[in-house]
Formats: structure tokens, sequence, C-alpha cells
């Protein structure tokens, strides 16, 4: 018994899908925002630390990124300039309003789940308080200055590689690597205070 | 062999660390800050506190939007990136500007028609300077010659002047400063 099948056809390339939304195509516009939305929001999110501010700096960033294409030119690829603006959307929003997290912890009751006990990895890895463990993670990311933030922030949560953070950034990947080295190093001083790391 | 001659005082550079604990690092280089982590128990612990903190990052990832909000956020970037001929202030504009157009036109088929010779129209429309006096529509190129005042006429349209080269300046080019205008009483000449 033959069997016929289609042929697969690629995924359209970043530039393809450009040209078909240069030309007003709308599903082009929904691959590049479905292919892209996830690591541009966690990114936000993290710099950001909490959703609606993460969703407006996605928002924002993909419309920037789009709108401005021409600073884009094809240097790099089309996701390390969108993370960039996005992450440069995130941080600009970061200092309008602030980081909503680091009000929390402030309110009442918020110190008693940073500060009255020890969270393990395992804890982590079984979500039992992951919240709680969350809110740490924001708070040590807050101690990092703003370029090491953004660094491990695109290359740890939105996957780009020490190249793609370089071009985004517009540093060297030797800076790339060094504020790498530096931010974990200070997120590990900052956690290990208040977790058995 | 010494492995430590590879890194003779200080040991690998916080970059090869970082590029250790990414895994970019080629074998032989790798194998190179194995051996000088076994030997420094400080940067070992230091190194592995850092991976400690990735493997922490990793389990806590932000979680994910509901779906309503990713749809949300897609048709407002989607408003705000529709074509500027699709927008509602865009298309205002455009037909204020489409109304524009068309008065300059029609005012341009009057005006020429008045020229005609022979016209039905006995008495040619007076054109009047923005400061008040008027010259006579037959030859706009002399200097104005007050021909009739606000009593005597009313304002039919108003008009951009000619330029010294008798070219009619284009709507926005310079002030507006020609005033056509029509007799009131049929029997008063201006």
């Amino acid at each position: 018994m033959a069997f016929v099948t289609a042929p697969c056809l690629p995924a359209p390339s970043d530039e393809v899908l450009l040209e078909r939304f240069a030309a007003g195509e709308r599903a082009a516009l929904e691959e590049l925002f479905g292919r892209y939305r996830q690591p541009a929001y966690r990114a936000a999110f993290r710099l950001l630390g909490n959703e609606p501010d993460a969703l407006d700096a996605v928002q924002e960033g993909f419309v920037k990124a789009l709108t401005h294409l021409s600073g884009f030119q094809g240097r790099s690829s089309f996701k390390t300039w969108l993370l960039r603006v996005v992450s440069n959307a995130a941080l600009d929003l970061g200092r309008q309003r602030g980081r909503r997290v680091l009000l929390s912890l402030s309110a009442p009751g918020a110190d008693e789940t940073a500060d009255a006990r020890l969270l393990t990895p395992d804890e982590a890895a079984s979500g039992l308080e992951r919240a709680d463990l969350r809110t740490l993670l924001d708070e040590a990311l807050a101690t990092l200055s703003e370029s090491q933030r953004r660094a491990f922030v695109l290359h740890a949560d939105a996957g780009l590689s020490y190249r793609e953070v370089a071009d985004a950034t517009g540093v060297s990947i030797g800076t790339v690597m060094s504020r790498l080295f530096y931010a974990r190093q200070k997120l590990r001083e900052h956690l290990s205070q208040r977790t058995t790391l | 062999m010494n492995r430590e001659e590879f890194y003779p005082d200080t040991g690998p550079s916080p970059e090869q660390f970082a590029a250790f604990l990414d895994g970019e690092l080629e074998a032989g280089a790798r194998v190179r800050v194995e051996t000088w982590l076994a030997n420094h128990p400080v940067d070992a612990e230091e190194i592995e506190g850092q991976r400690r903190v990735l493997r922490l990052w990793q389990a806590n990832i932000p979680p994910e939007p509901a779906p309503a909000a990713w749809a949300t956020v897609f048709d407002r970037i989607e408003a705000k990136l529709r074509p500027v001929s699709h927008r509602p202030h865009a298309l205002r504009r455009t037909l204020w500007l489409g109304a524009g157009l068309a008065a300059a036109v029609l005012t341009a088929v009057l005006l020429t028609r008045q020229f005609q010779p022979g016209h039905a129209t006995t008495r040619p429309p007076v054109i009047a300077s923005k400061s008040g006096s008027l010259i006579n529509t037959e030859a706009p190129d002399q200097e104005p010659i007050l021909l009739a005042s606000q009593d005597d006429v009313s304002v039919v349209s108003v008009e951009s002047y000619w330029q010294d080269d008798g070219r009619v300046p284009s709507i926005g080019e310079g002030d507006v400063s020609m005033i056509v205008a029509a007799p009131l009483a049929a029997d008063r000449e201006p």
C-alpha cells in the first residue's frame, strides 16, 4: 500500500514574514508574535516583576520593533532586535512605574514569606513554595546593576546566545560573559543568605 | 604537566568561568578549568553555587499569561500597526484634503469661465487684495486699482495671489491674498 504524503514545507524565515507583514499580511504578524512572544514576555516579566507590566512591555516592544525596522536593517536577527527593544521598553517602564514586586515586599506580611524560612532548590522544583521563591529571585535580581540584569535576563530567560546578547546590548561578547559571571556571583551572594544554596 | 601553567597567577578569568558554566568552552579549555577547580576549593564552591542559582532560576520560570491575555496584546499590537491610511484620524485628514482640493478645482473652473470671452456674465467679478484694494480681473498683473468697497461687492471665494511670473501659487504655498468678489447690485458699475 502506497502512502502519499504532502511535502513538509519549512517554516518561513523571519525575513520572509517581515516582507509579508510589510505587504499587509495579518497572518505574518501572527506568526512573528507566536514565535517570539514567550521569550519577550519572560525577559520583560523578570525585569518588571509582574504580568500586566510585562505584557505592556511586550506590546510596546513589538510595536516599536516593527515600526522602526529601519534601525534593524538586518544587522542582527529579528529576534535579537525585538528583544533589544522589548528589554528597553521593560527597563523604561520599570523606571517609570517601579518594580511592583519590590513595592509589594514592603506590604504587610510580605516579609514573612521572604525571610521566615530557608528554601532549597528541591522545594523550588516541587512547586510548593514557588511564589515565595519567585519573590526572592526578583529581589535578588533587583540587586544587580541594570546592565548585569539585562544581560542575565536576555541569556537566562530569553535564551539568547552570547553573540545575540552582545548584539542586543551593543557590547562585546567578552563583556557579556563578564557581566554574566558577576551577575550570577551577586545573585548567589544574595540568595545564599536566604536559602540553603 | 602542570595544568596551572594555563592560568599562571589568577586562574581562569570571569569570562572563562561563565563560558564553563554555560557549556560554551571547547574540550581542552573545559578540562583546564575543571583541573583548576579541583585544586582551588574556593573557586569550586563559587562555581558550584552559581550552578545552583541557574538551576533555581530555570525551575522558577514566570507563569504564562492566559490565552485571552495574549489575544488582547496581539489585538492591540495589530491595531497600532494598522496601515496609516486605515486609521480614523488619517481618514479624516484625507477627507479634509479631498474637500480642499475639490474646492480649489471648483474655484479654478469658475475663474476660467469668468475669463472666457463671450461668457454670459456681463460683469466680471472683481478681485481684491488682502489689504482691501481691488484689482480688475482682466489685468491681474497690473497694480491694484480700487474698484469697489465691501459695501459694493460680496465675497465669492478666497484665492491665492498671482506670482510675478503669472503662476498661481498652490494651496499652502503662501498666505491667501486674493478675494474673488461679485457686485452686489447689477446696475452699479465698479
